[in-house]
């Protein structure tokens, strides 16, 4: 599995109900995964969805990254998805 | 064969449409990767849908298949990559014209299997045709591939490719349906028809779906779950078929038994035609699970009500 | 709240054996705890005198002559649903008179009248809550620990009136909301610009409360018919311009849901009601008014008619759907708790001699001499979460929020024969099938179908529902599974269930309908990320549980 870097900025998901925008930046190596949440404050989901996030980008060999999603309740797959299409596009790489 | 009156299309870059998808009774769905995603969600919708397959509990009865993009295009591929996993039954490639859009897609196929530790192939594949290239090729196309189990077609480039109209009667498309199903039957494969876009009007649905049905297509898409209702409406065999279907193979297994040769119910003699028919009944209901009455059953029915067989 | 002591009940869930000094009883089976005392609590007696009317002309003038101090327990309906406006004049007038450490018992509450129970919580004119639902903001502030004192104490409609009628429930003043009444204090529900159809929630409360107060919008000449609570009953009435919203006290127009999950948990139901052998000639069963109850009656009624059949009675939560089947003669006697919509309302109006209404005492109370639910045959319900052990919850969402009512869950459920429950296999993020409840509300004994939209589990307790479903066949798309890969089947969409940042305070009981201790709710801390406190869910619910 190669490692991907994330090389430019790049956005995967809607703003459709069920769904989430995610959104990768690079980031400086050595900062690991930052993830922020926007949304409704009260979010109880947060601590499920952020290690969510960051395991399915250190799964994909992402070292340093910011992340920030919004979402209108998506389930894991759509996360999970929506992550993985960011990475591929932000990492220029088409690898499965 | 599988049943598959009705193939039901999820666009695939919708989230909220995919977990449902399994409960409206479609006996196909197919996840969309090519004609309802635009271009710049096709990476999108492909890890979508990969990912939907992995946790998503479509039911026990569905066959879950995905639209790729063409391998043409730069995502089929890369869609095949992707998607191959353990729930996936089948694949439809669109807009196929020769023996070898269906092979390339076969041999990735098995790669990926192979890949994936996967039964070599399990998963099935079907052609749509949607130019008129694609259709006089159908029939070598139909038999060229052990994966192969039924071929569709797609009305709306196939007209457009021919310079025709789309209309109510569907004349543009009546010979190319025809040749299809001919390739299909030759090839011993399904063929599948395609949709009707209009999902207001149930009573057009109902005609266009009684007339294939009458060339002799095993199923019809749909875009909209208020169409499988009508569809398998029209595809199950009627009670009437069912029970005279019976009788046709009582008789049949009773001519045998007792060594004739001629075998009658009634007053008609029953040739080739109508015994195989009869069989086809049977094993299409039951498939879509209806139950079908003894011969016992019937014989009392009919004697009650009219004295006597 | 440390220091209690702690008991395991008979379902495995944590009790305290007292509370505030007085002693709890376990929960120890459906059916195992008979009345503690063998008779029942008896309110103060009254003198009418030569009175002809007891109309006062101000809601505060009945107040002061029914003496109400402070520290006294005041007691609503909630036939008005989300139009009542009874309960918020009255501790309104409450408030302003400076009235303080009342108890409130109402039946339910709804969200038109969480602002002002919050207000009169905060202000102190009252600090405890007696039975029935908290929900919305309510159930937040309840669930937060704050602001009261003692646990509220959670009941189905049997248990509730099991309380009144044992004193558990000591009711000062019952304020009746009545649609119609005359001067001497005859009350009924069926005529007025308010009709809701009936007032059986009432019922216990008119006999055990020491005051009555009726208000009304509605004065009608003497004798006001039907007497549905009669005057020896009532002491004031108070004529008022509106006591609710007609909007939204009786639907001009129910729909059945359109979402096709819930379309086909419904069908499902009718169908393995059927397959079990439930449905047939002669049979009765309970309708609600939520989204997929709606669905289920409707479906029922096709099938039987189909099947050419009719059913002996039936009993509800009564909408159009189930006056419909009284009406072509599927269903022969109509029994209603409460009405939801005008058709409902109309039924009993018109057709009195097959449609009648129940005190909710007859309907479910198990510390009574008989009950309808002991007679169901087939009973249809939501839930908010369902485990492995069959147990329901109603009460609190997986967050842990007090949020929705018990009604009449716990009754019914012991009393059918068939208990189903029809409940999406997750909403939203929150898996519905659990390993473990949050709350129970519902004993897993008295639970015996669970359907979802992706397969039906029937409890193993029910050995000749199994052998049933073996002799039978079953059609291929109705898929028989187990609780356990129904629950698997959600948490592989939904992610494991996250549990609730539970704090130390126990805010509420749920009392089983026996009045043992059947769970308890703790309070809810907030997630450290941020100071709001709890998670938007008022959608989470939506059209599905609309009866309670």
């Amino acid at each position: 599995m190669e490692k991907i870097r994330i090389l430019k900025e790049a956005t995967a998901g809607t703003e459709e109900r069920e769904d989430c925008i995610v959104r990768l930046t690079p980031a400086e190596p050595g900062t690991g995964i930052k993830v922020e949440i926007e949304g409704k404050s009260r979010d109880i989901f947060r601590d499920e969805v952020i290690p969510l996030i960051e395991g399915t980008l250190k799964g994909m060999g992402v070292e340093d990254a910011l992340v920030w999603s919004r979402g209108r309740s998506p389930l894991n797959f759509t996360i999970i998805a929506r992550v993985k299409a960011a990475a591929l596009k932000a990492g220029e790489l088409n690898e499965a | 064969m599988r049943l598959r009156r009705s193939r039901l299309y999820v666009p695939g870059n919708n989230p909220k449409m995919i977990p449902p998808a399994g409960l409206y009774g479609a006996d196909v769905i197919s996840l969309d990767l090519e004609d309802s995603v635009s271009p710049e969600y096709k990476l999108d919708a492909r890890m979508l849908v990969s990912e939907a397959l992995k946790v998503v509990d479509f039911g026990p009865n569905v066959e879950v298949t995905v639209r790729i993009n063409p391998l043409s295009t730069p995502f089929g591929r890369w869609d095949i990559r992707q998607i191959v996993c353990s729930k996936l039954d089948g694949i439809y490639i669109p807009k196929v014209e020769t023996c070898e859009d269906v092979l390339r897609v076969d041999d990735l196929l098995t790669e990926m299997e192979e890949k994936k530790g996967l039964e070599i192939g399990r998963i099935k594949l079907f052609a749509t045709f949607e130019t008129a290239k694609g259709i006089l090729n159908a029939k070598e196309v139909a038999g060229c591939c052990g994966r192969l189990e039924g071929i569709t077609i797609g009305a709306e480039d196939l007209t457009a490719d021919l310079g025709g109209e789309r209309s109510s009667d569907g004349i543009a498309i009546h010979t190319s349906r025809q040749l299809v199903v001919l390739a299909a039957k030759a090839a011993g494969i399904q063929a599948i028809d395609t949709v009707y876009s209009d999902f207001n009007d149930m009573d057009g649905l109902r005609r266009e779906t009684e007339t294939i049905k009458k060339m002799g297509y095993d199923g019809k898409a749909c875009i909209h779950p208020s169409q499988i209702e009508v569809i398998h409406e029209v595809f199950n065999p009627t009670q009437e078929e069912i029970e005279y279907s019976v009788r046709v193979k009582h008789a049949i297994d009773e001519a045998k038994e007792h060594g004739s040769g001629v075998i009658a119910l009634g007053k008609k003699m029953i040739d080739r035609p109508i015994a195989i028919r009869a069989e086809k009944v049977l094993a299409r209901a039951s498939a879509a699970d209806i139950p079908i009455p003894t011969w016992e059953s019937i014989k009392e029915k009919m004697e009650k009500s009219e004295g006597g067989i | 709240m440390n220091e209690l002591e702690w008991v395991v009940n008979g379902i495995g869930r944590k009790v305290p054996k007292s509370i505030d000094g007085k002693e709890l009883i376990p929960y120890s089976g459906p059916f195992s705890h008979s009345p503690v005392k063998d008779h029942k609590y008896g309110p103060i007696l009254g003198y009418v005198a030569d009175q002809k009317s007891e109309i006062v002309s101000t809601l505060f003038e009945a107040i002061q002559k029914v003496g109400l101090k402070d520290g006294m327990t005041i007691s609503f309906h909630h036939h008005f649903r989300n139009g009542d406006m009874v309960m918020n004049m009255v501790i309104d007038e409450l408030e302003k008179e400076g009235f303080k450490d009342l108890t409130l018992a109402p039946s339910s509450t709804f969200p038109c009248q969480e602002e002002t129970i919050i207000r009169a919580i905060k202000g102190g004119v009252i600090r405890k809550v007696e039975g029935g639902s908290a929900r919305g903001e309510f159930g937040r502030l309840v669930s937060s620990g704050k602001y009261l004192d003692s646990p509220m104490v959670i009941r189905s409609h049997g248990g509730r009136v099991r309380a009144i009628e044992a004193g558990d429930i000591h009711i000062d003043v019952a304020f009746i909301g009545a649609p119609c009444a005359d001067e001497l204090g005859n009350l009924n529900a069926l005529n007025g610009p308010s009709a809701c159809g009936t007032i059986n929630f009432s019922y216990a409360d008119a006999r055990f409360a020491d005051h009555v107060i009726a208000i009304t919008d509605n004065l009608v000449e003497y004798p006001a018919f039907p007497m549905s609570i009669s005057q020896e009953l009532v002491d004031y009435v108070v004529v008022v311009d509106k006591i609710g919203d007609p909007n939204k006290i009786a639907s001009g127009e129910l729909r059945i849901t359109k979402s096709p999950t819930r379309l086909k948990i419904a069908k499902d139901a009718v169908r393995i009601a059927d397959l079990l052998g439930y449905v047939k000639e002669g049979m009765n069963f309970q309708a609600g008014a939520g989204g997929i109850s709606l669905a289920f009656t409707e479906f029922l009624h096709q099938l039987m008619k189909e099947k050419g059949i009719t059913a002996h009675w039936a009993q509800g939560g009564t909408t159009r759907f189930l006056v419909d089947m009284l009406e072509d003669g599927t269903v022969k006697k109509l029994i209603t708790g409460q009405a939801f919509d005008v058709a409902a309302i109309e039924s009993m109006k018109e057709n009195p001699k097959n449609h009648v209404d129940l005190p909710i005492g007859a309907y479910a109370n198990i510390h009574g001499k008989g009950c309808t639910v002991n007679k169901l045959d087939i009973v249809v319900l939501g839930a908010s979460e369902v485990d492995l052990g069959y147990n329901v919850n109603t009460a609190t969402l997986s967050n842990g929020i007090i949020a929705e009512p018990v009604g009449g869950h716990s009754d019914t459920a012991a009393g059918a024969a068939l208990t189903i429950i029809t409940v999406p296999l997750f909403r939203g993020r929150y898996p519905v099938v659990v390993e473990n409840c949050t709350t129970v509300v519902t004993p897993g004994e008295t639970v015996d179908v669970v359907v979802t939209e992706r397969g039906i589990a029937v409890n193993p307790r029910r050995e000749d529902l199994l052998e049933r479903l073996e002799e039978v066949r079953v059609p291929r798309d109705l898929r028989i599974c187990t609780l356990e890969e129904l629950q698997r089947m959600a948490y592989d969409i939904t992610g494991t269930k996250v549990e609730p940042n539970w704090g130390d305070d126990i805010v509420a009981l749920i009392e089983y309908r026996d009045g043992t201790i059947i769970d308890v709710v703790r309070s809810v801390l907030p997630r450290y990320y941020d100071d709001a406190v709890f998670v938007d869910d008022r959608n989470l619910f939506d059209i599905e549980r609309r009866e309670n």
